[in-house]
């Protein structure tokens, strides 16, 4: 898993002076060890399902696929791991661990494992609504 | 051959449109309207009078602009497709569209599609920085006039 800092040296000057603190969230996430047990145990999922989630929303899947970084998608894992998730937040959680899994375990590409998973879980349609 | 700006602006609309067609998909579609309607902004005054012009086109471009925006992962466009040279995701680019395709409505508000952007001063300084895009001063102007004509009514 990736934690340093050095992961978003391929920014520009503008995304680093405007995404300072969304990068330091998703920095603080990855270098947190303690959540995944946590958010296992919470809602009875596997805990290698919630790492390798993690790893690709927050982790190396965000330069590996591309990924800017989302407060929105911080906000609710540490809602998650802080115990404090609501029916949006696990949506996002069902979200992020299927398409992961179309992904690293099924060979999907990762645009078509985000249109499936979206289909079943759109998490990003969910929280505009409540916003 | 140069265009218009409103021909521009015209031709932006439709890209918008054009997004209803690729739910889920990667686009560069957004970040080239930001670049077309930067080009309209370069007198502020110019994009004003065009979004109300238009506000119905401009309405419809915003509904399919939303419905694309809630349907893709915030894939970092710049690299990846040269015609783009602004970073951020492809949410965030719909964030800015949002913003300026809003930009004429009062009362004022526009959709932060990933919580990235919490103010307008921070996309129009992005603007500044990235195209020596100074709308701030003009947007200003016409919120006061609109506080200054709702305290009257």
């Amino acid at each position: 898993m990736e934690g340093d800092s050095d992961r978003w040296a391929h920014l520009d000057i503008y995304e680093k002076k405007l995404t300072a603190k969304v990068r330091e969230d998703y920095d603080q996430i990855m270098d947190n060890n303690q959540d995944i047990l946590g958010i296992a145990a919470q809602y009875e999922i596997s805990e290698i399902d919630i790492r390798r989630a993690k790893d690709y929303a927050f982790g190396s899947g965000v330069s590996r696929y591309q990924f800017f970084p989302e407060g929105l998608m911080v906000a609710a894992w540490r809602r998650l791991a802080g115990a404090q998730g609501n029916n949006l937040d696990r949506m996002f959680l069902n979200h992020e661990i299927y398409e992961s899994d179309l992904v690293i375990n099924r060979g999907f590409s990762q645009q078509q494992a985000h249109l499936l998973a979206q289909k079943q879980y759109p998490w990003s349609d969910s929280i505009q609504q409540t916003r | 051959m140069t265009t218009s700006p409103e021909s521009q602006f015209l031709q932006a609309l439709e890209m918008c449109q054009s997004l209803s067609n690729l739910t889920a998909q990667f686009s560069s579609i957004p970040c080239r309207v930001i670049e077309i309607l930067s080009n309209v902004s370069q007198e502020p005054r110019v994009l004003y009078s065009l979004l109300i012009k238009y506000s119905r086109e401009v309405d419809s471009a915003l509904v399919a602009l939303d419905i694309y925006a809630k349907s893709a992962d915030n894939w970092r466009v710049k690299d990846r497709d040269k015609t783009c040279s602004l970073g951020f995701g492809v949410k965030d680019h719909c964030t800015i569209l949002s913003c300026l395709l809003n930009f004429s409505k009062r009362p004022f508000s526009f959709i932060s599609y990933t919580g990235n952007f919490a103010s307008e001063a921070i996309i129009f300084e992005l603007l500044k920085d990235w195209k020596n895009l100074d709308i701030a001063p003009f947007f200003e102007e016409k919120m006061q006039e609109f506080i200054l004509e709702a305290k009257i009514a």
